[in-house]
């Protein structure tokens, strides 16, 4: 006598416009930047600070010559004022490559009715930074993953990259299990040069995998941000009737009388968010909760807003 | 525990508790299937509250069959005993109907002294001592078989009912009337105490008690309201019986006078089961000793009639009493009776054809009947004891108070009466005085018909005459009818049958009327018969019409003395008799009693000495007569008693009356009922037999009191709902 949500599968057209970027959304994205924390090593001159020190307008120091410095760098007016030769650093600008993971778990389809799932909306939050990051002619790369880093686009500047990009994610459905470490990991040794990654999950799995891999990341110098998407449902259990639960991951199954679970549910999951907050916290991990009752472009509005102000990087 | 139901069919209710449960069983298998990510969080939530979740929904699903258990329990009606452990919670009431044998076989003396009746007391006494007037507590005293058979309101405060056993109930009277007694609690006491109704029955469980079937009677008690029986059996330690008693007292003849020797005769029975030899009994007249009859032997549950041949020479009320030598039952060792013994019969002979000639008159004859030695002039003459006045038609049309002091009329070829005459002789008749009529040639049937029929003075419409004066045609002679009639039952011996072989020429014709009896017929030589003597009564008094003359105009009867005589004198005394039933009552009944004059005050008085005064008694009057009722004195002590009636006539000397209380002598066979029998005359009711319990407090029935849990078990379901609504909502709430 079980009542079972009703799941069918949706024509490809459509899933490739429930996950694409809504034009809508992208117009009001459109003067927002993904500001970096720290340095990135980029594959072109670009607008991004970078820990090498070359050709740039962005003045860092003087120090005096020494043999075998370039004369280009030589500041002549300071020659001129004081008669000691001295050399002008600059600080070398380069390109942002943002690397956009999405968790394409089997949890990341909730809720399976049809509607919007969690990966759905993780499409769209990608699409829309990766918007933003090659309107700004910086490169973005995709990564998609479950319990292994299943698909991994190389980073590029060409508007055409987003079409790639959105295919990518088109094609994949969600299924599998999640493995935060090991996929962060892999992902870690995929890129050589610090950039930005942004996670796209619902971090569902050990909280211990998840800080072994922000450490991973975070031990190459990546600006690491982790968007957590999480669904209404997942944040509120709004079940009121004897509801058997089935495991998305696992055959885990569970039949509770709904009301009589929700504020003890409600406790341990808030718990673990701060534990997830606090994990992040600590190694410097941007985490901004991406609450699929909100609209996408007010989520990533406050979120990179408030990511700007706190970095003081350009809006 | 002793747990008792009033509806024991809805404990079956008891089973919808598993409704409760059927209904959680049947909604775990209505759930819906919602695949959800964050497992993980949810088996932890659950590991943490999956104990206090299970403990809440246990507690609500157990307070809900609770609801279901108490509602069910509650309409079962559940009573417990008083000793029970749940008593406390009956709140206290118990309504306790005691229903008390008082018969006369209560009065068997026990070993150890006292009697049965003292057992039954004195564990009724105690019975009520263990109930409480606080408590709401209610007792109904019933005594089967007596006057008052409710000696305290129904339903009793327990200190009302000890305060009315302190009065005195009611003595043994005659035999315990169960199935009265258990009607009485069906028709009074259950409308008015619609409760769990717990009997208990004081007896000594006489066989004779239990004659009919009352398990119907006590299944329509307790299907309305449920409620318990239990017998407490007060002479379970008794031995066999011995008992022997008087039976009855009688005398042979019809009428007492003075100085005339009667026959009194006593008819002693043997309740036992051996033959009892040696036996002695007396008889006594007014408390004197006449006679002890030694050696009377009586048969196993058979009887011997003693009897004892007495002359009477004082008229007036008297005793004759008959007494065995006291043994276990004084209640039947002796029995009275009570005799009004006359100094002469006064009749009045209305003649309807006078005639200087005695023997020309109508009653001529008559005269002669009632008194044969009238004109011999000497003392060693016996008189008949009848003493007749001659009158014509138009003297006795003439006379008024004076016909209440005949004791009886004979109209005798009387025409017709005039309608006042005919008024005034009913108004006679009914206050007891006996009429006797004869037809003859001035008999004028259409006069009789209107005037005395119609008053109730004829017990046979009289048609024209039958057959032939001259004796040419046929004639017909006496027959006594089937069976004969108590006053004629001398000529029922067929050594005397051929007395009544005599002519009879003429006759009219009678047809009795609705209540009349034919006493004896007319018969001719080819078997017709047509009415010859009909009787009926009007009132206390008895009319009977003889369908041809008392002369011998029509009739060869008067001029044969062997049959004329004995005829005449066995049809009045039959009349005169006085019923002896009127002042010998049975033990507990009130006498109803014809007196002359208007009675203004009564005094009766008892073999014990003791006097009851009663004024301004109740009577109905009848002429000079009164028909006097002493409903409210009933007469509950055994033996003889006197009446003394006071009149408002001051030159009327106060009439006194003799009386007699007769025990009922069944109740000397003490055989009691065995178990089979009990069950079969309670069949389909639940008892308990109880034996009475010596010493002790609380009473043998102590265990049995039952009270009832209802309202507590309606308490408890409001507490009960009442925590699972609170329940259920902080439980909702907490979630």
């Amino acid at each position: 006598m079980a009542d079972s949500p009703r799941s069918s599968a949706p024509p490809r057209a459509d899933i490739a416009a429930r996950r694409g970027l809504d034009p809508k959304v992208a117009d009001r994205l459109s003067r927002l930047s993904l500001a970096v924390g720290g340095t990135v090593e980029g594959f072109l001159t670009g607008r991004h600070r970078s820990p090498h020190r070359g050709v740039s307008v962005e003045f860092v120091e003087r120090r005096p010559y020494v043999q075998g410095d370039d004369l280009r760098h030589l500041d002549w007016k300071a020659w001129a004022r004081s008669d000691r030769l001295s050399i002008k650093r600059y600080e070398e600008e380069t390109n942002l490559a943002a690397t956009i993971v999405v968790d394409a778990s089997a949890s990341m389809a909730y809720p399976p009715s049809g509607d919007l799932c969690k990966y759905d909306f993780a499409c769209q939050a990608a699409m829309a930074l990766a918007h933003i990051v090659l309107r700004e002619r910086d490169g973005a790369s995709l990564a998609l993953f479950d319990h292994v880093l299943d698909r991994v686009l190389p980073a590029s500047t060409s508007p055409l990259h987003e079409e790639v990009l959105a295919r990518a994610l088109v094609e994949r459905d969600p299924a599998g299990e999640t493995d935060l470490a090991a996929v962060l990991g892999q992902l870690t040794e995929r890129i050589s040069k610090p950039g930005v990654v942004v996670v796209l999950s619902d971090l569902f799995g050990e909280l211990e995998s998840l800080e072994r891999g922000l450490g991973f990341l975070r031990t190459r110098n990546h600006d690491v941000v982790v968007l957590h998407v999480l669904h209404h449902d997942e944040l509120t259990f709004p079940f009121d009737r004897l509801t058997r639960f089935e495991g998305m991951e696992d055959e885990s199954r569970l039949l509770v009388d709904a009301p009589s679970l929700r504020q003890s549910y409600c406790e341990v999951l808030d718990a673990w968010r701060a534990d997830v907050r606090r994990a992040c916290h600590v190694r410097d991990v941007d985490y901004h909760l991406l609450d699929m009752a909100e609209p996408l472009s007010r989520s990533l509005t406050e979120f990179l807003g408030a990511r700007v102000g706190r970095l003081g990087g350009r809006p | 525990m002793n747990l008792a139901f009033g509806n024991s069919m809805l404990l079956w209710g008891m089973g919808l508790a598993a409704v409760p449960i059927v209904i959680h069983l049947f909604n775990r298998r209505r759930f819906v299937v919602q695949p959800f990510a964050a497992m993980a969080f949810l088996q932890q939530a659950f590991a943490s509250r999956r104990r206090r979740v299970r403990m809440e929904n246990l507690l609500l699903l157990l307070l809900r069959c609770l609801v279901v258990l108490l509602a069910a329990l509650a309409m079962a009606l559940p009573s417990v005993s008083s000793g029970s452990p749940l008593a406390m919670f009956s709140g206290g009431r118990r309504d306790v109907v005691l229903i008390i044998d008082r018969s006369g076989s209560t009065e068997r003396r026990l070993p150890g002294g006292g009697s049965i009746g003292e057992r039954a007391l004195d564990q009724v006494r105690r019975r009520i001592s263990g109930l409480s007037d606080e408590q709401g507590d209610a007792v109904t005293l019933i005594i089967p078989g007596s006057a008052d058979h409710l000696p305290a309101p129904i339903g009793a405060t327990p200190s009302v009912a000890l305060a009315a056993l302190d009065r005195g109930l009611p003595p043994s009277e005659g035999v315990a009337d169960l199935v009265q007694a258990v009607r009485l609690v069906r028709d009074r006491v259950r409308p008015v105490r619609p409760g769990q109704l717990d009997i208990e029955l004081y007896t000594d469980l006489q066989e004779l008690s239990w004659r009919e079937h009352v398990g119907q009677l006590f299944r329509e008690i307790f299907d309305d309201g449920g409620g318990s029986l239990r017998i407490i059996d007060l002479a379970a330690d008794i031995q066999k019986t011995n008992n022997l008693g008087v039976e009855s007292v009688s005398v042979a003849e019809s009428l007492v006078l003075a100085s005339r020797p009667i026959t009194v005769l006593a008819v002693v029975r043997n309740h036992s089961g051996s033959t009892r030899l040696g036996v002695v009994g007396s008889f006594s007249l007014d408390g004197e000793l006449k006679r002890t009859i030694q050696d009377i032997e009586i048969p196993p549950r058979g009887s011997t009639v003693v009897s004892m041949r007495l002359r009477i020479d004082t008229p007036g009320p008297h005793h004759v009493t008959f007494a065995l030598e006291p043994d276990e039952l004084t209640f039947d060792d002796a029995r009275s009776l009570a005799l009004s013994v006359r100094d002469q019969i006064d009749v009045l002979l209305v003649d309807g054809m006078y005639s200087p000639s005695r023997l020309d008159r109508s009653t001529g004859y008559l005269e002669l009947a009632l008194d044969p030695s009238a004109g011999m002039g000497s003392d060693d003459v016996l008189t008949s004891g009848f003493a007749a006045e001659v009158v014509d038609t138009r003297t006795f049309e003439g006379l008024d108070r004076e016909l209440f002091e005949y004791d009886a009329i004979v109209l005798a070829d009387v025409g017709g009466l005039g309608a006042e005459t005919a008024e005034r002789l009913a108004q006679v008749v009914k206050s007891g005085t006996p009429l006797l009529i004869f037809t003859g040639p001035s008999v004028v049937p259409l006069l009789y018909a209107e005037e005395l029929a119609t008053r109730g003075l004829l017990p046979a419409t009289v048609g024209a005459p039958q057959g032939d004066e001259a004796g040419e045609a046929d004639y017909v002679s006496l027959v006594l009818a089937d069976p004969p009639p108590p006053s004629l039952k001398m000529f029922a011996d067929p050594r005397l049958a051929v007395l009544l072989q005599v002519p009879v020429l003429r006759w009219n014709e009678l047809v009795p009327l609705d209540g009349a009896r034919v006493m004896a017929w007319f018969a001719d030589a080819l078997g017709n018969t047509t009415p010859a003597i009909v009787e009926s009564e009007l009132g206390l008094g008895r009319v009977v019409l003889v369908g041809t003359t008392a002369n011998d105009e029509w009739s060869l009867l008067p001029r044969h003395p062997a049959t004329w005589v004995p005829l005449v004198h066995e049809l009045l005394s039959g009349l005169i008799r006085v019923d002896p039933g009127m002042h010998n009552v049975p033990l507990g009944q009130s006498p109803t009693l014809v007196v002359d004059g208007v009675p203004i005050r009564a005094r009766l008085e008892l073999s014990s000495g003791a006097m009851e005064v009663i004024s301004a008694p109740d009577y109905e009057p009848m002429g000079e007569r009164s028909l006097l009722s002493l409903a409210a004195t009933p007469l509950i002590e055994p033996g003889p008693a006197f009446l003394t009636v006071e009149t408002g006539d001051s030159a009327r000397i106060p009439e006194r009356l003799a009386l007699a209380a007769l025990p009922d002598f069944r109740e000397g066979d003490l055989r009691r009922i065995d178990t089979m029998a009990l069950a079969e005359r309670l069949q389909g009711v639940d008892f308990v037999v109880g034996e009475a319990v010596a010493g002790g407090t609380g009473g043998p029935g102590g265990d049995s009191g039952n009270g009832s849990l209802f309202r507590a078990l309606l308490w408890a379901l409001l507490v009960v709902a009442c925590g699972e609504s609170l329940l259920a909502r902080f439980v909702g709430g907490s979630r």
